[in-house]
């Protein structure tokens, strides 16, 4: 008969105190474990609750592409702006070798400011000038984990300037990352780019620094080399299970080699300066109660200031005027638009001017932006999540250059915003959501959304949605005052840009019926998506020429009118902006994301509008002229084709396609042909000890040339797409 | 202070008092929850026996005592589950078993002099199955609810001829059949194991090769390797197959194993219940109830034959938990579990039997 006493009296002691299942000496072998059955039925921390699961493309209510890490590694873009190519509507313009414009549904120039583009929540639009600065965001195209696009306008759930479209660019945590990652490239136009990054974890702290240098020769046929670097520091820390901190700070510069050889574009070199630091903190109050806050500070800076040769030596190169000596032709031009009046000399004299050269800058400016967001995103009940919050926003530019005053321009926001997702049946899901934000000196404005998503079976799913948003002018906008000068700064001789009244947000209307089909078992989806667009209160720029340049103290009115005949011979008048005309755009998209296997992929994308619209071009004598041309500057179709495929061996070949109907950039730009555009990419992986070392050939544009952005034989102005080849080499351990 | 209570048709014994178990004020809090479970067993008994034609047995050699490990709600969940449904099938087959009687004691409560009074004992959990494969001799033990790669069931397998185990891990089979059901898309499965647990390793080739599935394995030599070795992965598979192991999947490893394949969009299959709860996308495991079935199926055999099937088996029967959330949000159609399981059963081999 067994009795408790049998039991040696410290096993039984070690049993009933649970040490015996806690000992580590008893381990005989590594992988088993003195775990109990605990291990299977107790409860786990729910990480992926609610609030941390992001929308399905099913269950969005506007178009969305998703480009995933699968595709950047097929793709031979070697930057963002090339990559987004891809996405139906999209059009790229390359406005020199490294610096980009990205447009959904075109009508932008160089600094397209239709799109909010956001870095893991940071918003990098610059509220000065617009645009994006694509070449100083400090990312590379390795650190990214995916890049949402949602075609359409999405204020409510991605703040002011969501207007045509939104690129909401996440980043791979600093945990998923390698260790150290060293990568170079070189090829085409002396291109030289290396990255190279080193990430630890270190438990509740992990740490990333990365950095890269860039330089390339650009276009081959124009002076437009690049070289920029930028450093980079990211830090998560995980407080405890429930408090999370991310702070990330990064500076950038770089200077561009850019302009034409033309009087006011001669070539120069641009400067920038670019930095940010951001601080994010996480904090769940359930797994259904989410707090997250948000700070920034983006600035930028950018030093355009050039000289141009004095006005002699200006003289001495018109056209017109070849046909005399070289020593008489100053007072051959001065005859000629003094009537005869005065020789060069007393011409100067009096105008008031000197034989200087002029000094001016197109976009030297300084920028910051702070903002401070709070948002809560919550499962109140079942079946519905809720995300609202509200943020703060201080913008401020600077520069003497583009607003003729030393003091900074400012301009705050205030914006409160509500999305919400419901599942008010399993089939159907209502997406609402609006947002309503006060700019300083502006009138509150509204932006709402609604959609309805119906999964006619799983696999099938219809959507119907409408939204609106606004853009606010920039601050270079609302109080540009830009002027060309004559020897210094304290001499404004000619005015080129100047705002001339109280400019309205434009605003834009999309209403969409969409068609997503989800085949999980053969890994096919695709979305179909039929919309209609208004574009209204556009702010468009003019060349007005009633605005009269500085009269430079005189009085007299013969020397006025030589003055005014000297000025016009640079420009007549100035330009100005306008909120003026309406475009719409009745269009079609197709998307299709074909992977049968992990090992292939086929995307393809497709976009066909209809655009009718008008475009302010001067005003002359109070009476306004204007055009029908807006379908020339949206391009009517686009298409994308990204394949690849992996073989047993590690070797992976991926082809692209890339074409964009003809079409006429806005700003600076001209009108360009069509862009087709083929590349390849053979990538090798060699799996080291530790390591794992691709090395890629990647071809560019191998079919045809393609003119990209500027186009005119006028002024000799070309950017040509030759054929490019790269060799890249990147080893991750 | 109860901690247990025998049930049985004709009598209710003393329960025994657990010594250590005084020092251990957790089974005061279970108490309550384990007499209202008592209570029910002894009314479900007594109006057994009020049924006409039922001749309660006076033969003890017929009964089975079960032993748990602790007073946790799973082990008595267990034990419930395994006398209901044994009494429940013995008469519905008119089998010697119907008459048996079932004592459930906690096994530090057990006074080791009536064990030969047993036809069987049933151990639920590891503590369990330790001690009383050291102990008890010359009877069968049919130890359930217990981890195959716990080292001391490992080290103790051939201590006890008489012991039999059956544990709560399902075969790699069962995950595979599993991940078939949910797409034929998903080919190739990934998986992080540990480089000494060649077992599972081998199995789950086996598996895989019946099943025409592509599995890429990543062993690791050392816990700090899991991130390193899932982000070798996720780049190249369909889908994420995990196992138990400790070492690997743990309360603070999870976070960051599932934040990292959700973030890549690639599904995670779990091992249990509590991991698709945390956020995995699937998984097929063995419930309380499973465990109890396969335990009744046990015992049966045994009143039958004398015989038991196997001295190892692995989780017979099965239970799928689907995450719809999660299935949603990467945009997995919503599959329903009993579906996933009769689909299941079109891609596994029985050959546990």
């Amino acid at each position: 008969m067994l009795k408790t006493k049998y039991y040696p009296h410290y096993i039984q002691n070690l049993i009933c105190t649970g040490v015996l299942l806690t000992s580590t000496a008893l381990y005989g072998d590594d992988h088993l474990h003195n775990f109990s059955e605990d291990y299977y039925y107790d409860d786990l921390p729910v990480v992926l609750s609610a609030t941390r699961l992001s929308q399905s493309q099913a269950d969005t209510p506007t178009a969305m592409t998703v480009i995933d890490r699968k595709m950047i590694q097929a793709s031979t873009a070697l930057n963002i702006p090339d990559l987004l190519r891809l996405v139906p509507g999209f059009t790229i313009g390359f406005y020199a070798g490294s610096r980009a414009t990205v447009t959904y549904h075109g009508h932008a120039d160089e600094y397209a400011r239709d799109m909010q583009v956001l870095i893991d929540g940071r918003s990098i639009y610059d509220p000065v000038y617009g645009g994006i600065p694509w070449s100083e965001i400090a990312l590379s195209l390795d650190e990214i984990l995916r890049i949402e696009v949602i075609r359409g306008p999405n204020a409510a759930a991605y703040g002011s300037n969501s207007y045509a479209g939104v690129i909401n660019i996440v980043t791979d945590r600093i945990r998923d990352m390698p260790s150290n990652m060293a990568s170079a490239t070189i090829g085409y136009g002396q291109t030289r780019y290396i990255d190279a990054a080193h990430s630890a974890d270190l438990g509740d702290f992990a740490y990333r620094l990365s950095a890269s240098y860039e330089e390339d020769e650009g276009f081959d046929n124009r002076d437009d080399a690049s070289r920029s670097k930028w450093l980079k520091f990211t830090g998560d820390y995980q407080l405890d299970a429930d408090n999370s901190l991310n702070a990330e700070l990064a500076v950038v510069g770089g200077n561009y080699d850019e302009g034409h050889p033309n009087l006011l574009q001669e070539e120069r070199e641009i400067e920038s300066k670019y930095n940010y630091q951001s601080i994010a903190w996480n904090h769940f109050l359930s797994p259904e109660n989410k707090i997250n806050v948000q700070f920034y500070h983006n600035y930028y800076e950018v030093d355009d200031t050039y000289y141009t040769p004095t006005i002699s030596e200006q003289i001495n190169v018109i056209d017109d005027l070849q046909g005399f000596d070289e020593s008489i032709r100053p007072d051959v031009f001065a005859a000629s638009i003094s009537g005869g009046r005065y020789d060069f000399e007393s011409l100067l004299q009096a105008l008031n001017m000197t034989d200087s050269p002029f000094v001016f800058s197109w976009i030297g400016l300084k920028s910051h932006r702070y903002d401070l967001e709070i948002e809560n995103t919550l499962e109140p009940v079942d079946d519905l999540r809720i995300a609202w919050g509200i943020g703060a926003r201080h913008d401020r530019g600077e520069s003497p250059w583009l607003f003729q005053q030393d003091k900074a321009i400012s301009r705050d926001l205030y914006r409160l915003f509500l999305n919400s997702e419901w599942y008010a049946t399993p089939s159907t899901v209502i997406n609402a959501g609006a947002m309503l934000e006060k700019f300083e000196g502006k009138k509150q404005v509204f932006s709402p959304r609604l959609g309805i998503n119906y999964h006619v079976t799983p696999a099938n799913t219809l959507r119907i949605s409408g939204s609106r948003a606004y853009r606010m002018p920039t601050i270079y906008e609302d109080n540009v005052n830009l002027a060309v000068y004559l020897g210094d700064q304290d001499d404004a001789l000619n005015t080129w840009v100047i705002n001339t009244e109280e400019l309205d947000p434009q605003r834009i209307d999309r209403i969409e019926a969409g068609y997503f089909g989800n085949i999980t078992d053969y890994g096919l989806n695709f979305d179909i998506c039929l919309f209609h667009e208004e574009y209204n209160d556009i702010i468009d720029q003019y060349g007005n020429f009633d605005l009269p340049d500085p009269d430079r103290g005189i009085t007299d009115p013969i020397d006025l009118e030589i003055l005014y005949q000297f000025n016009r011979f640079y420009q007549r008048g100035a330009f100005t902006y306008t909120n003026f005309g309406t475009v719409e755009i009745n269009g079609i998209e197709f998307e299709m994301n074909f992977r049968p296997t992990s090992r292939d992929m086929v995307f393809l994308g497709f976009s066909y509008l209809n655009v009718s619209g008008n475009e302010i071009k001067r005003l002359k004598d109070g009476v306004y002229s204007y055009r029908e041309n807006a379908e020339e500057k949206i391009p009517q179709r686009t298409f994308s084709l990204l394949a690849s495929h992996t073989f047993d061996d590690g070797v992976s070949m991926s082809l692209g396609y890339y074409f964009t109907d003809e079409m006429e950039w806005p700003g600076e730009g001209d009108a360009v042909p069509n862009y087709s555009r083929v590349d390849l990419k053979f990538n090798k992986r060699l799996a080291l000890e530790k390591a794992k070392l691709d090395i890629a050939l990647i071809l560019q544009n191998i079919h045809k040339e393609n003119f990209d952005f500027y186009h005119s034989d006028r002024v000799d102005e070309h950017n040509i797409w030759e054929r490019r080849a790269y060799l890249q080499a990147k080893l991750n351990y | 202070m109860t901690v247990s209570e025998t049930h049985s048709a004709k009598q209710n014994r003393q329960g025994w008092v657990c010594r250590c178990a005084l020092r251990q004020p957790v089974i005061e809090k279970t108490n309550s929850s384990l007499a209202i479970s008592l209570f029910i067993l002894v009314i479900f008994f007594l109006s057994f026996l009020l049924t006409p034609g039922i001749v309660a047995s006076q033969n003890n050699y017929n009964n089975i005592l079960i032993l748990l490990s602790d007073n946790k709600d799973v082990y008595l969940d267990v034990a419930t589950t395994i006398t209901n449904s044994t009494i429940k099938y013995c008469r519905n087959h008119g089998l010697s078993c119907q008459n048996s009687n079932y004592d459930i004691v906690h096994i530090s409560s057990y006074e080791q002099q009536i064990h030969k009074n047993y036809k069987a004992i049933i151990t639920l959990g590891t503590h369990a199955a330790i001690i009383s494969g050291k102990n008890i001799q010359n009877i069968t033990i049919i130890s359930a609810l217990i981890p195959k790669n716990n080292v001391l069931i490992q080290e103790n397998l051939k201590a006890n001829p008489n012991q039999h185990f059956i544990y709560l891990d399902q075969p790699q089979g069962h995950s595979l059949a599993l991940i078939k059901a949910l797409s034929s898309r998903f080919e190739d499965i990934g998986i992080v194991v540990d480089s000494k647990d060649q077992g599972t390793v081998e199995s789950l080739q086996k598996a895989a090769l019946r099943l025409e599935l592509n599995l890429l394995i990543e062993q690791i030599f050392s816990d700090e390797q899991v991130g390193a070795a899932l982000n070798n992965l996720l780049e190249r598979i369909d889908i994420l197959l995990t196992t138990p192991d400790t070492n690997i999947h743990n309360k603070s490893t999870v976070s960051n194993i599932l934040l990292s394949t959700y973030r890549k969009r690639i599904p995670l299959i779990g091992f249990s219940s509590a991991y698709v709860k945390a956020g995995a996308l699937a998984a097929v495991y063995s419930s309380p109830e499973d465990i109890a079935y396969q335990v009744r199926d046990n015992i049966i055999a045994y009143f039958s034959s004398k015989q038991l099937p196997l001295e190892q088996q692995m989780g017979k029967y099965f239970s799928v938990l689907f995450n719809t959330d999660v299935a949603r949000s990467l945009g997995f159609p919503i599959k329903s579990e009993s579906k996933l399981k009769s689909r299941m059963m079109d891609y596994i081999q029985h050959d546990f039997e």
